[in-house]
């Protein structure tokens, strides 16, 4: 029962890290949060359903499209609503994300209208039961295909930061945004880039989670405020602590349903993340921050 | 000039806004209502009311040979939930059709009015204050939500005007409301006749409750936990709580495999969650319905089912349901010709129809109760209230008998439905 249930966890936890990722992406560059995160997720699930559904899409041609159309939009929103306010105040920023959700969320009813609408699976749900320790667990293709798109995502990510330009710039953007601009580093480009990175991200995630729990512009708001939590779990503005978060926090949900109660499960995963913040204020994989007197 | 003009602005824009509110303020006839938000938007000539001979304007008058009786309709006429406010003026139609081809109606003469309650709790007041003040109705149908109840069940009391509600949530009658009346069988009615379904028809001793965390999810996971033990001598193997947001079920499930369930009850709102606790079942358990069963409260009823739940996922899933498509009984069959031919889409009529059409004829037995009475008399409404508490009739949710509640209840016994191929349904109880 409890590998069982870690499975399940592990599987609903890819998807916290999935969203986690980007506003951990965005955090490590920009310095600030994302509160549409969620609402992108909830966009690239509705596109995902138009894709599969009304065009009859592949299911690569779908995430890539979901990601691609996902970005795009996000594109446009940020050139109307955020770029304007790269000159303010970050809080400007921040509260101009805050409006974007509403925008994103009413943008999507207008289109798909506000019924919840059914996505119908890209894989196959018959469990495979694997025997384990005289018993056998339960594994289906859904929860393979999720762990095995967030741990590919997160891996190209790492990379993609790492070995390309883009992702260095960003990396130099983080670490001091007028000495990047100084070496040529374009910041608005930049700033463009790691919004869109992480709308597709979200865009992925919510075209893996839409078969199993259909699709309503409604469906963001709880993911997103689950993303973050495993995001500041993990360690804010760290990419494998935001897996690591997402993954954690979807094992902690599980575990406690199973042997304590499922009417405090959220209540157990906030004590954990106070226990984490206590122990370690960045997060469990976040840098500590010196400042030097 | 300019001075001139600007002592002239005051006394001007005054005038525009006195003229505004005066015009604002007349008061409706019996077609048109402008009142506030809530005001009543058509008349009692859209549809509903083709069948009486008078429906006119003027309050309680006699309309030809006949008195008039206002009935109020709040309902959602705009917003999300408009369709809703259709699906009240189809079946008003229907029973009105049956109501006047039987001649079943002798001293009266219905009018209704309808009155946009948007659908939500913050309309609810401002509707019924229309119904009740401006319009003068005799007696008011709706509300989609219990909520809704609980806000303009006070204002139905202190006016002494019955209220027919269109809810099944138990808080509206614990409010011990004297002039509400329940259209349907509450959710407790719902719970233990499902309990009935699968004990004593089915004769499963294990179950498994997944409910949401609501006061009405959980009062209603209370009430089958003491019904189960009281009545049955069983517990329930788990009892869990889910919140809306919540979208895997995999412990749950385990805990019930573990407990050794035979049957799982999901209680809840969202259809898409009870898909994924379903699938869950599959994933982790065994095949549904042929080893587990899946049964849910009334929300698994909706036709908002087809739209969440593939039409193989759904076969086998039962419910409790005061309607349910029958074809051998009559009347349904009539309500349902009826009310398609009423309906704006020719849809089938489903749970919410169906209840409103039958407060229709709970309203005419109750006036045939009551006899000729003089409709402007003070006391009218709390005389049809009256008979309301205590009349019986035969409805297309079943048999009502208001005399053996004392709570508005009249509905002892719903329907257990079960969904078939191609997103049918069925009842499979009572036989």
């Amino acid at each position: 029962m409890f590998v069982q249930a870690l499975i399940g966890g592990i599987s609903q936890g890819a998807i916290y890290a999935l969203i986690a990722l980007g506003y951990s992406v965005i955090y490590s560059t920009l310095k600030m949060g994302h509160f549409a995160q969620g609402d992108f997720y909830m966009l690239g699930a509705f596109i995902g359903l138009s894709l599969s559904t009304q065009l009859g899409l592949p299911a690569v041609i779908v995430f890539t499209g979901a990601g691609l159309l996902t970005s795009l939009v996000m594109l446009g929103l940020e050139r109307v609503a955020y770029r304007p306010m790269y000159n303010r105040p970050m809080n400007a920023l921040l509260i101009a994300t805050l409006g974007m959700q509403y925008v994103v969320q009413q943008i999507a009813k207008i289109i798909w209208g506000s019924d919840v609408k059914r996505f119908p699976s890209m894989f196959d749900n018959q469990a495979i039961h694997v025997p384990f320790m005289g018993d056998s667990i339960a594994i289906t293709p859904q929860n393979l295909w999720v762990i095995g798109i967030c741990a590919a995502l997160m891996m190209a990510l790492v990379l993609f930061m790492k070995k390309t330009k883009t992702g260095i710039a960003m990396s130099a953007v983080s670490m001091n945004r007028k000495a990047a601009s100084l070496m040529g580093v374009k910041i608005t480009t930049i700033i463009t880039a790691t919004y869109t990175i992480a709308a597709c991200l979200a865009a992925v995630a919510g075209v893996l989670m839409g078969p199993v729990y259909s699709v309503s512009f409604s469906m963001g708001g709880s993911m997103g405020t689950k993303a973050m939590t495993a995001a500041v779990m993990g360690g804010f503005g760290s990419i494998p602590g935001a897996m690591l978060g997402g993954v954690l926090l979807g094992i902690a949900e599980t575990l406690c349903s199973l042997y304590i109660s499922t009417a405090y499960k959220d209540v157990f995963t906030f004590i954990i993340l106070l226990i984490v913040l206590f122990w370690k204020p960045q997060g469990i994989l976040g840098q500590a921050k010196i400042t030097k007197v | 000039m300019k001075k001139t003009l600007k002592k002239l602005l005051a006394p001007l824009t005054a005038a525009a806004v006195m003229g505004m509110a005066l015009s604002g303020c007349s008061g409706s006839d019996g077609g048109n209502s402008s009142g506030g938000s809530g005001g009543g938007t058509t008349a009692a000539q859209a549809g509903a009311t083709e069948a009486p001979a008078n429906t006119g304007s003027g309050s309680g008058e006699t309309s030809g040979e006949k008195p008039v009786v206002k009935v109020g309709v709040m309902c959602p006429m705009s917003g999300q939930s408009a369709r809703f406010g259709e699906l009240y003026q189809a079946s008003i139609t229907a029973a009105m059709k049956a109501v006047n081809e039987d001649g079943l109606l002798k001293d009266y003469t219905l009018e209704f009015e309808y009155v946009d309650d948007k659908g939500a709790t913050d309309g609810a007041p401002t509707a019924a204050a229309y119904v009740l003040d401006q319009y003068g109705a005799h007696v008011s149908i709706g509300h989609m939500l219990t909520t809704m109840i609980l806000v303009s069940g006070p204002m139905f009391e202190e006016a002494q005007v019955p209220l027919l509600g269109i809810v099944s949530g138990p808080a509206s009658v614990a409010q011990g409301f004297q002039y509400l009346c329940i259209e349907t069988g509450t959710d407790l009615i719902q719970a233990e006749t499902l309990l009935q379904y699968l004990v004593e028809e089915k004769g499963y001793k294990k179950i498994g409750l997944i409910h949401i965390n609501t006061e009405g999810g959980t009062s209603a996971a209370d009430h089958i936990e003491k019904v189960l033990k009281e009545k049955y001598g069983e517990e329930l193997v788990t009892r869990d709580a889910m919140t809306s947001d919540d979208t895997d079920f995999t412990a749950q499930v385990l805990k019930m495999k573990d407990g050794g369930a035979e049957t799982v009850i999901f209680w809840g709102l969202n259809q898409s969650q009870g898909n994924v606790c379903m699938k869950n079942i599959e994933q982790n358990w065994g095949k549904v319905p042929e080893e587990i069963l899946f049964a849910g409260g009334t929300s698994m009823a909706q036709n908002q089912m087809t739209e969440t739940w593939d039409s193989k996922d759904v076969e086998g899933v039962v419910f409790p349901v005061g309607y349910i498509p029958d074809e051998s009984n009559p009347a349904i069959v009539r309500f349902i010709e009826d009310f398609k031919e009423a309906d704006t889409l020719n849809q089938d009529p489903a749970d919410v129809p169906a209840r409103v059409y039958d407060s229709v004829f709970h309203l005419v037995a109750a006036l045939n109760n009551l006899g000729p009475y003089d409709v402007d008399a003070e006391d009218f409404s709390a005389k049809l209230n009256e008979q309301l508490r205590k009349t019986s009739f035969d409805g297309v949710q079943g048999h009502f008998d208001y005399s053996a509640f004392d709570d508005g209840e009249g509905l002892g016994q719903m329907n257990i439905g079960e969904w078939g191929p191609d997103y049918s349904q069925r009842k499979v109880f009572p036989k």
